[in-house]
């Protein structure tokens, strides 16, 4: 009885387990936890499945007793306080004959044991669950910005999106028209010609009014790369992003900083990557971490030894979150 | 629909979510896999394949990752069935502690972070160090006693063993066991791996979110400076953010302040040992022998990286 009632405990706290992960999902708001680049949401998806798929098995069989293997695992409790139903002398030092099908517990010593265990399993993933924010807070932000007066390190074309290896950015730029003293190793390894206008404008949408639309990290990289640089410099775009003040170099206060969160596997290793943004008069009242549409030029800046993007905007308006939110890792 | 507005606690809340969700189904793939192990593999099969010298055995087991690739997350109640399946503890915990490094899939992820600048040197470094420290930490092992490692739980398991102890009335038993019957021990066996690793990864899982929402990161970065105190610091950090080895690299290669050596230490530590991977441990080795495991392999890296000198930083 009292095994069947400890297969029943962890049916339940397993069916609640997987329950949250697909509940997640469902919602889409797992993809405010796991990056959509990679397998991360869908595995998360096939795990709460199994999980419930085990859970109901548990449940389904947990009167029926197993015939004992003897080599698994069945640290089975020597107070026995499990209900055998055979007849043998509980001294013993497991010397007995086993062709016996009895039923005791596996695994753990006991059900006050066992109830232990399931509630450290199930009651921080539940209280998480129901009390979660699904986003972080402006505290997370600042603890984490200190790589703001940062730019991009090294040549890293690779990880700037805008000159990944498109085959038509490819053919409007062939190799045999590169120019050595302006492409770098990987670029050239690459196949990748001198980087245009033509590139951007392939690789990139515009809107209705020929700003180009790019993400802020996209921006943030292009930091890493003069020949792209030269290309963007001077270029009208449109980007989304969360609005925060600047702390830094803003002595005519005319500066906020924008950013996005960048994860590469799951939000909890999450960074927030960030461009200031500059008015030509004084910044327009705005939301700490509210979501803004930002119109503007870009141009760069060098800060120590990296060179940081600057957006002087023209217009910033409130908009709505994006359903992606948080970028997964540009690789 | 979420009702809770962003907060301290909430950074917690989103954070541990984050890292359950991700390593969730690698901790499930691993203790079906140790289900299934329990119920259709025979004892001592492992010990069959590996050579009969001992110390052969365990240079071979470090190279099992790049066959058999496995996250430190699932490798664990893989482990914690395996020897009680009669795999040799040492070519165990070389296999353990090489696998989450050595294996393909980290050799590209590793390569692709660090893209641009020294990716070979980075990839090849990181997985050749891990790879000589967890087959020179195998060897070690082998002088020990396996009672001075093994909980006694796990060492009661393997006593029972009909392979290890007089009995040997479970090859019978197998014979004359139906496949619906070894499904229903294989899939008993996995929840109760599950729910039991689980609860461990559950604890470290917390103390990680726990760092990584409430500590300021400018304060880590002052110890950036040099690698005396950087090495060190990139290791805690490693220990303590409990990244995924798959994708610990892109962290590491956005640390600016810190040194190829230091970022190094980070990737090859990280995988071994980490918060949650101690509670984990906790459910097949003694307290003990964790916290040994956990000084020892800190020491050797931090040595190893500390003499590494003048590497070239990627992007300098």
């Amino acid at each position: 009885m009292t095994q069947r009632l400890i297969y029943l405990l962890q049916s339940f706290v397993l069916l609640t387990f997987g329950s949250i992960f697909i509940w997640f999902y469902v919602q889409g708001r797992i993809g405010k936890y796991l990056t959509s680049a990679g397998t991360f949401q869908i595995q998360a998806l096939i795990a709460g499945m199994i999980i419930c798929m085990i859970g109901a098995f548990l449940a389904i069989t947990s009167s029926q007793k197993s015939s004992c293997l003897h080599d698994h695992d069945h640290d089975h409790d020597h107070d026995h306080d499990h209900d055998h139903d055979h007849d043998h002398d509980h001294d013993h030092d497991h010397d007995h004959d086993h062709d016996h099908d009895h039923d005791h517990t596996h695994g753990s010593t006991s059900l006050g044991g066992n109830a232990i265990n399931l509630l450290i399993v199930i009651a921080p993933l539940l209280y998480a669950a129901i009390n979660t924010p699904d986003a972080y807070s402006k505290s997370w932000v600042q603890k984490n910005s200190s790589y703001w007066s940062k730019g991009v390190i090294g040549k890293t074309p690779e990880a700037f999106n805008l000159k990944k290896n498109d085959s038509s950015s490819v053919e409007s730029t062939p190799p045999d028209g590169a120019d050595s003293k302006n492409t770098d190793s990987v670029a050239e390894a690459a196949g990748w010609g001198p980087y245009t206008i033509e590139d951007l404008k392939l690789q990139v949408d515009q809107n209705e009014d020929g700003e180009f639309i790019m993400d802020v990290i996209s921006i943030f990289y292009t930091g890493g790369d003069d020949e792209v640089q030269q290309v963007v410099k001077g270029l009208s775009v449109e980007t989304i992003g969360q609005a925060m003040p600047e702390t830094m170099r803003n002595e005519t206060g005319n500066r906020i900083r924008v950013f996005r969160l960048m994860m590469n596997c799951c939000i909890a290793d999450a960074r927030p990557i960030s461009i200031p943004v500059e008015f030509s008069d004084s910044v327009p009242s705005y939301k700490e971490m509210g979501w803004y549409k930002i119109h503007g030029v870009m141009d760069y800046e060098n800060w120590d030894e990296f060179t940081i993007p600057v957006l002087k905007a023209t217009k910033m308006i409130p908009t709505a979150e994006p359903a992606d939110s948080a970028f997964g890792q540009r690789q | 629909m979420p009702v809770n507005e962003p907060s301290q606690i909430g950074d917690f809340l989103f954070a541990f979510l984050g890292i359950l969700f991700e390593g969730a189904p690698y901790i499930l793939l691993g203790t079906i896999i140790s289900g299934f192990i329990d119920a259709y593999l025979p004892s001592n099969i492992m010990d069959r394949f590996l050579p009969k010298n001992r110390y052969f055995a365990i240079i071979i087991s470090g190279l099992l990752g790049a066959i058999f690739p496995v996250c430190e997350c699932a490798i664990v109640p893989v482990i914690r069935r395996l020897v009680q399946k009669g795999l040799p503890v040492s070519c165990a915990i070389t296999y353990m502690l090489s696998a989450p490094i050595v294996n393909p899939i980290v050799a590209i992820s590793t390569y692709s972070a660090f893209a641009g600048d020294d990716a070979l040197f980075m990839t090849l470094s990181r997985i050749g160090v891990a790879y000589c420290v967890t087959v020179f930490f195998g060897f070690v092992i082998h002088q020990f006693s396996v009672r001075s490692i093994l909980r006694n739980k796990i060492l009661e398991k393997i006593e029972k063993s009909p392979s290890v102890s007089s009995q040997n009335h479970s090859q019978e038993a197998k014979l004359t066991s139906s496949t619906p019957d070894k499904l229903l021990i294989a899939l008993r066996s996995s929840s109760r791996d599950f729910l039991d690793v689980g609860m461990y990864f559950i604890i470290g899982v917390m103390i990680t979110a726990l760092y990584r929402t409430q500590i300021d990161q400018s304060i880590v970065d002052q110890f950036g400076e040099s690698d005396w105190v950087g090495i060190p610091t990139m290791m805690i950090l490693s220990f303590v953010l409990s990244l995924c080895s798959t994708s610990d690299a892109f962290i590491a290669s956005q640390m600016l302040s810190f040194s190829a050596s230091a970022k190094l230490a980070f990737l090859t530590y990280g995988p071994m040992m980490d918060v949650k991977l101690v509670f984990m441990y906790g459910s097949i080795f003694k307290p003990k022998f964790v916290i040994m495991m956990a000084v020892s392999l800190f020491i050797a890296i931090a040595i190893i990286f500390g003499q590494w000198g003048n590497i070239p930083v990627p992007g300098t």
